[in-house]
């Protein structure tokens, strides 16, 4: 039985359509299903069947926004209208993730191209050492960071917790963008130099421009890694410079859980990581992909 | 003056010596090529000169300055690299004005120099475009404009036309060998390639594992090889060699015992005055002949016929060995018949074994 061209190629084209929106579907329908609860009055997050379509099966309601900004529970109708936790504890999350994405990709950068660029004695070995903390399941060093946290004064503080998501984040730079500088012939920056610039000179005015969506792209990977950490933040900065897991965490409330708050405390957390992702999406696959391939 | 002249120059990496207590002098306005296999030391040797290796001990001196400690950027040297080396995010415009203005010049003069190297190297209409949107040869002719554009006392380049095509590897050849002869500035060219050797360079210097073997017109390196190495690596095909020796009767024996031939008079007295005994006889396809009349040195038989279009290369058996003949293209001899032969002993080439030096 023979196919004709024509329609043997619309036949794979839904089927492809159709596998991509299966698998869609199953990484989307739970972001959905919160972003749904976060739009439900109390009531309705419970029921049985649950229902998924605003304005047909249920009516929208803000109030839950309402409630991830301010002190809605408050007792009384002043303290109500005064901003909650939540504006703290996210501007904390921006700085902390934020401030450690940018040194790991920039230390990470510079480390990278020495490595790719120089002889450096014991380098396999270097290397070697870089990667392999990220051999370790990090649970394992959780005491040994907090005493040592304990006696550095470290706890409890912004640069402590930076100080951790960075150098946590480090090896991933340092090995995909070294990966990425190899790919890149050496050539560019001895014609600089050659020109009359420096070295430090052809690095900024030729490396990095060419380097800069395989930074981005390992900086949504660091990020995403330090944004979404709650095991060590929350045990070194329970009550000072925490960022939002641990805060989501302490909202889940106590008798009733409180589904569309904390639906919309995620809703809202997730949204500067999306924002960011989605801007630098073009980057993100010639980024991760250009290690991988070596010349 | 752009004299370059390098002195003992020496460059190890580790345990590996890349070049070996070389010297050389190039002219003001010379077109010297740097010939050899890869690894020879070559490219090491022009990056040495660019000041992107700094040498392991020996001097270069560049314009009778010492160049040694300066940065590449202040040797006033331009280089064009094999593989272009084209800044991406540029359009050709900027990469060619970069050195420019990386020398803080002025924009008005940035843009007349730009537009006037582009004329002369006719890619005018190509100064909008990115690397990306340009031929090879495009791309080549950029980076040339961009070395140009500087006037800088040499130019250094590593293999530049090894990524063309033949056809425009040819074109680009004669350009670069007519643009040479018009600027009149010193150029060092790295190769491997002895046909693009010998049709560029005033001189060549032949290197081999780190060590210069010679330095000469293309016409002495290939008439007089110093040393077996440069014997057989300048040629197309290359100069068969084969260990022989001196016997009783002035005839020159191949220690196979396989052939011998009765050598003329003034070429047996030099080699009786040099006193060597271990000898290499080196044959170019251009001497063997066939004997036609006049008395034979040897008896060949024909194995192989290579037309070629132009001339026919015959491999011929001599006792244990093959040699190459190269005749006019319209004749034609039958395999394995049994030919003649001559070899013009003005123009063989005798060489000491132990040495591997030219006694004559």
């Amino acid at each position: 039985m023979r196919y004709r061209t024509q329609e043997r190629s619309l036949l794979n084209e839904m089927l492809f359509w159709f596998a991509l929106a299966l698998a869609l579907l199953f990484f989307l329908f739970p972001l959905y299903w919160m972003l749904v609860t976060s739009l439900k009055q109390r009531a309705e997050v419970n029921l049985l069947p649950p229902t998924f379509l605003p304005f047909v099966d249920f009516t929208p309601t803000t109030v839950n926004y309402q409630a991830v900004f301010t002190r809605a529970n408050a007792a009384d109708a002043d303290a109500a209208r005064s901003i909650s936790a939540f504006p703290l504890h996210l501007f904390n999350s921006v700085v902390i993730a934020g401030g450690a994405t940018v040194l790991a990709v920039m230390l990470g950068t510079l480390a990278a191209y020495a490595f790719s660029r120089f002889r450096i004695r014991g380098e396999a070995d270097l290397l070697f050492f870089i990667l392999s903390t990220r051999m370790l399941p990090p649970i394992v060093v959780l005491i040994p960071i907090f005493l040592m946290f304990s006696s550095a004064n470290l706890r409890e503080s912004y640069v402590g917790i930076t100080l951790l998501y960075l150098t946590s984040g480090l090896p991933f730079v340092v090995w995909m963008m070294k990966g990425f500088f190899d790919e890149i012939p050496r050539e560019y920056e001895e014609a600089a130099m050659t020109d009359g610039y420096s070295r430090l000179e052809a690095i900024w005015k030729i490396v990095l421009p060419e380097a800069l969506p395989a930074m981005l792209a390992t900086a949504v990977f660091v990020l995403i890694t330090s944004w979404n950490e709650f095991v060590f933040v929350q045990l070194l900065n329970p009550s000072r410079a925490t960022t939002v897991p641990p805060f989501l965490y302490a909202i889940i409330g106590y008798g009733q859980i409180e589904w569309g708050r904390m639906a919309a405390t995620s809703v809202v957390f997730l949204l500067p990581v999306v924002i960011f992702t989605f801007l630098v999406r073009n980057h993100l696959l010639r980024g991760v992909t250009f290690g991988a391939v070596r010349r | 003056m752009a004299e370059i002249e390098i002195t003992q120059l020496s460059k190890r990496f580790g345990e590996m010596v890349a070049v070996r207590d070389l010297d050389l002098r190039i002219a003001d306005g010379e077109f010297l090529v740097l010939l050899g296999p890869s690894g020879c030391g070559k490219t090491t040797t022009l990056r040495t000169i660019a000041g992107l290796e700094r040498q392991s001990s020996g001097d270069i001196r560049i314009g009778s300055r010492l160049v040694n400690h300066l940065p590449p950027g202040e040797r006033d040297i331009a280089m064009v690299f094999q593989f272009y080396a084209l800044y991406p995010h540029l359009t050709a415009f900027d990469n060619i004005a970069f050195p420019l203005r990386a020398q803080r010049t002025p924009p008005a003069e940035v843009a007349q120099r730009v537009r006037a190297t582009a004329r002369t190297l006719q890619i005018e209409h190509l100064l909008r475009r990115r690397p990306k949107q340009l031929s090879g040869g495009e791309q080549q002719r950029v980076a040339l404009g961009r070395a140009m554009v500087r006037r800088p006392q040499v130019f250094l380049m590593d293999e530049p036309l090894t990524n063309l095509d033949a056809a425009l590897r040819i074109d680009m050849r004669a350009e670069l060998k007519h643009l040479q002869q018009e600027l009149a500035t010193t150029m060092v060219y790295v190769t491997h390639d002895q046909t693009e050797a010998m049709s560029l360079g005033h001189r060549i210097a032949v290197m081999n594992r780190g060590v210069l073997q010679q330095v000469g017109t293309p016409l002495e390196v290939y008439r007089r090889p110093a040393t077996l190495f440069v014997a057989s690596f300048i040629g197309s095909p290359p100069m068969r060699l084969i260990d022989c020796r001196l016997d009783a009767s002035s005839r020159l024996v191949d220690t196979l015992g396989t052939f011998g031939f009765t050598l003329d008079e003034p070429l047996y007295n030099r080699l009786r005055a040099s006193g060597v005994q271990q000898l290499v006889l080196g044959v170019r396809p251009e001497e063997v002949s066939l004997a036609n009349g006049r008395p034979a040195d040897a008896q060949a038989i024909v194995t192989r016929r290579e037309p070629l279009g132009d001339e026919t290369i015959y491999d011929v058996q001599v006792g244990q060995h093959t040699l190459q003949m190269r005749t006019p293209p319209a004749l034609r001899l039958a395999l394995n018949e049994q030919v003649p032969i001559r070899f013009d002993q003005q123009a063989l080439r005798l060489f000491d074994r132990a040495t591997e030096r030219l006694i004559n």
